[in-house]
């Protein structure tokens, strides 16, 4: 995808939130499209099961009008958390512009968080991507919960953040950290627009 | 030249205010008469974004029309004194130096001596500087220099208060679509911003906001909204901006923002805004540096007015690698013909063509191509039903070149005069004002290749007209013909006349590129024949022409009468006589040419009738002489067996 197209005077971002299950993609962008007014937001797209597990993926985009000339707008995706689901996140992932690591503080899913960041590189690398360019963003959801039950930002640093890229707490559910891991991201996907190769 | 939005750099656009207004006057009067006498050096001071470079652009729009101006950052004077981009004695002598950035050396020590060594070459000599810095003089680190800077006019500018910053609202928001209200703009001059930039960024916003929303923006919202980001606070002296708690909403007939959304697109705008504005911010850089160096960046500045940044980085990048094109050739050029020095195509990357022509013509001034004989006149070729085609198409090539005939190819065996119809043609081309006639053997092709296939096509990129002669002795030589093919290409697209000659059909030349051939062959193609009595008559009398001889017809009658096979041959006979003539001190006649070359003739016949070639009545042809028809007849020993042979 590409990020500027000058002809159609178009700026399209495309952000995927990566992790693992039930880590909070989805509460993410429910959170986002709660706090979006009407007129700038499409339709959330969200396939789910019974359970509410995101079955294929959630999609939210966001109008954020004429900017310096260029219609604006930003797509959110979340991709499905659970590891048989690898080739709906690699068909989710292509062509994004920056991704969120959502990872759950939980030190029990401490594990599960490892082999999604894993499985978010593997799947880069496969598609080509140099995923020192891309633009990501860890976000430590579930910070909210009692202590015992979860690693501090400084411990999942440690574990998850070793290319030293922006990292969050966040406590989804609640919004605290939504907007600003969004803007974090936004901020350096559009660090790229000058030197992104224009659209023909 | 225009700001990085896409304003004009001038003093008129200037706006003035209290903040300003000293820095505008003493801007004016350097513009208007930078005699060096006043105000030199005018140091500007004033922090990041409050217009310093608007007004370095501004100095240099009005004085460069009538003054040698450079502009240079201070980072830029660092790598000219390594001998990039021209160096730095331009800067030493210019009439006006514009330099930008100076805060720069106060973490640059090393660069101080250079700035002090340009104020020492400039003041007292009564050269304009102009120097910008956001920091005052004596906060530089540079004592001698501070000392040196404040005996100018040291001027400040500080933030704009709110009536400027009105004025350049107002300024700027008439190029926005949709409008927006003045009171709107109102409201935010009223609000106080760091810079000129920020001020400006927050009209970006709100343009942004008023672009998608379905009522006009009122003070109110403006206010909330520039102030709900932090970018700007509200002026004790407006007193009416109140910023947003986090939480509430904006009123009115703007679809209802949550602050967190609100700040969120903010962001985003004020990212996209300084992005998408970048790009013109660095052409504005080179179109600056560029354009004080003396090139014209015409090219440059209407990449200004486009919207967007497409290819933008890469243009720079081609103009900045024709620029130091531009400066080796006028450095070869110069040192070649110095009076080429200072013409424009050295200053224009859009006049590089015209630039490398100036360099070919000095260069060829050096070396010259190797010409036509002036000798071989079209004229001296007698006209015959041999050679008539070739004679019409030389006159015809003469009358219009590149034009009815081209390529133009004369093919004939050896002597039948095609060099003499390419000198010929190219003595017409000469006449007709084609300059450069470059006429050259295969043998001078190929041995002059041999000195550099590049060399080779720098000498011959610029022919007026291309002649080749003898285009089968450059077969086998792949690599010459590939850069005859590019050369003849060129002078086809550009409608130069070329000419070839061949010794054999074209068809039957080998080693020659198939491409060269059906090019050729998509021409004219004539061919010359054995010389015919007429023109066997022409040319023996253009070479009895200043002789004892010049009016003896019959002469020239029984010289033309006598068969040859080419003009060679014609030519041979014709100086034997005149040896002969001149040796015996008599004029030239019928009888002694008969004596001359028959006796010839029957001496050889006889010497060969004593030999063992003796054949039944006939005399077989000499191994040196050519083995033409025409030749064994004249090598009939008498009358009579040559009657018999042409009637038997």
């Amino acid at each position: 995808m590409s990020l500027v197209n000058f002809t159609a005077r178009e700026i399209t971002c495309k952000l995927v939130y990566y992790g693992p299950g039930r880590s909070g993609k989805t509460t993410n962008l429910q959170y986002i499209h709660g706090r979006v007014p009407e007129g700038r937001r499409g339709r959330m797209v969200s396939l789910a099961t019974q359970s509410d597990r995101t079955l294929f993926f959630d999609f939210l985009p966001i109008e954020l009008g004429q900017i310096s000339g260029f219609t604006t707008r930003f797509q959110l995706y979340t991709v499905p958390g659970q590891v048989y689901y690898n080739a709906t996140r690699r068909l989710v992932l292509q062509g994004a512009d920056g991704v969120v690591f959502v990872a759950d503080s939980q030190a029990r899913r401490f594990e599960d968080n490892i082999e999604s960041l894993q499985d978010l590189q593997e799947n880069l690398v496969d598609q080509g991507v140099d995923i020192r360019t891309l633009p990501v963003v860890l976000q430590y959801n579930k910070q909210d919960l009692p202590p015992e039950l979860i690693l501090t930002p400084e411990e999942l640093d440690d574990a998850l953040n070793f290319r030293g890229v922006p990292s969050l707490s966040a406590d989804a559910l609640h919004g605290q950290g939504v907007f600003e891991t969004l803007k974090e991201l936004a901020s350096q996907v559009l660090q790229r627009l000058a030197v992104a190769p224009p659209h023909p | 030249m225009k700001d990085a939005r896409g304003g004009d750099l001038t003093l008129a656009t200037f706006v003035e205010g209290p903040s300003n207004r000293l820095a505008l006057a003493a801007a004016r009067r350097v513009a208007a008469g930078p005699d060096g006498t006043e105000a030199n050096p005018l140091v500007i001071v004033a922090p990041r974004g409050l217009g310093k470079s608007h007004l370095l652009a501004a100095i240099r729009a009005e004085v460069s029309a009538h003054r040698h101006v450079e502009a240079e950052t201070v980072t830029g004077l660092a790598e000219r004194a390594h001998g990039e981009h021209g160096g730095v004695v331009p800067l030493h002598e210019c009439d006006v130096l514009l330099l930008d950035g100076l805060e720069v050396i106060a973490g640059r020590p090393d660069l101080v001596p250079l700035v002090q060594e340009l104020v020492d070459s400039r003041v007292p000599f009564g050269r304009q500087l102009v120097v910008t810095t956001a920091l005052p003089p004596s906060q530089l680190g540079a004592q001698s220099l501070a000392r040196a800077l404040t005996a100018g006019l040291v001027v400040e500018m500080s933030a704009p208060d709110p009536g400027t910053r009105l004025g350049i609202l107002r300024r700027r928001a008439a190029d926005l679509s949709p409008a927006l209200p003045d009171d709107v703009l109102t409201a935010v001059a009223s609000l106080s911003f760091a810079s000129i930039r920020e001020l400006l960024a927050a009209l970006q916003r709100l343009a942004a906001f008023q672009a998608v929303s379905p009522a006009p923006l009122d003070p109110e919202q403006a206010r909330i909204l520039i102030g709900g980001v932090g970018a700007a606070s509200a002026e004790p002296a407006g007193g009416v901006a109140t910023a947003t708690d986090g939480t509430e909403e904006v009123p009115g007939p703007l679809p209802a923002l949550d602050d967190e959304f609100g700040s969120f697109l903010s962001e985003v705008v004020e990212s996209v805004g300084q992005q998408m504005d970048r790009w013109r911010a660095e052409l504005g850089q080179a179109v600056l540096r560029h354009g004080g160096e003396g090139y014209r960046t015409h090219r440059l500045e209407a990449l200004l007015e486009r919207s967007h940044a497409g290819g933008v980085a890469e243009a720079i990048a081609d103009f900045e690698g024709e620029i130091i094109r531009l400066r080796a050739i006028e450095e070869e050029a110069v040192a070649l013909l110095p009076e080429l020095a200072g013409s424009p195509a050295f200053q224009d990357p859009d006049r590089m063509p015209e630039a490398e022509a100036l360099l070919w013509q000095a260069r060829r001034r050096r070396d010259p191509l190797p010409a036509p004989s002036p000798a071989l006149r079209l004229e001296a070729l007698g006209e015959g039903p041999g050679n008539r085609h070739a004679v019409q198409a030389a006159r015809a090539v003469g009358q219009a070149p590149g034009q009815k005939y081209n390529p133009l190819v004369i093919v004939g065996p050896s002597g039948t005069g095609k060099s003499h119809f390419l000198h010929a043609i190219g003595n017409l081309l000469l006449e007709h004002g084609v300059v450069a006639v470059a006429c050259l053997t295969g043998e001078v092709l190929l041995a002059e290749h041999q000195g550099g296939s590049p060399e080779w096509r720098s000498r011959y990129r610029y022919v007026g007209a291309l002649l080749v002669d003898d285009l089968h002795t450059l077969a086998g030589h792949a690599e010459a013909q590939a850069d005859v093919l590019d050369l003849f290409i060129q002078c086809l697209e550009s409608g130069r006349q070329v000419v070839f000659t061949a010794g054999a059909p074209l068809a039957a030349l080998a080693g020659i590129d198939p491409r060269l051939l059906t090019r050729l062959e998509a021409g004219l193609v004539v061919d010359l024949a054995s010389p015919d009595r007429e023109v066997r008559r022409a040319v023996i009398r253009q070479l009895l022409t200043d002789t004892p001889a010049a009016g003896d017809a019959a002469l020239a009658d029984w010289l033309a009468d006598r068969p040859a096979e080419s003009v060679r041959a014609v030519q041979g006979m014709v100086r034997r006589v005149l040896s002969a003539a001149e040796g015996q001190g008599v004029t030239p006649s019928p009888a002694l040419a008969r004596e001359v070359l028959e006796r010839r003739a029957v001496a050889g016949a006889e010497r060969r009738r004593s030999g063992s070639h003796r054949g039944p009545g006939l005399t077989g042809p000499s191994t040196n002489l050519a083995r033409s028809p025409e030749k064994m007849v004249q090598e009939w020993p008498r009358l009579a067996e040559r009657l018999i042979e042409e009637f038997g």
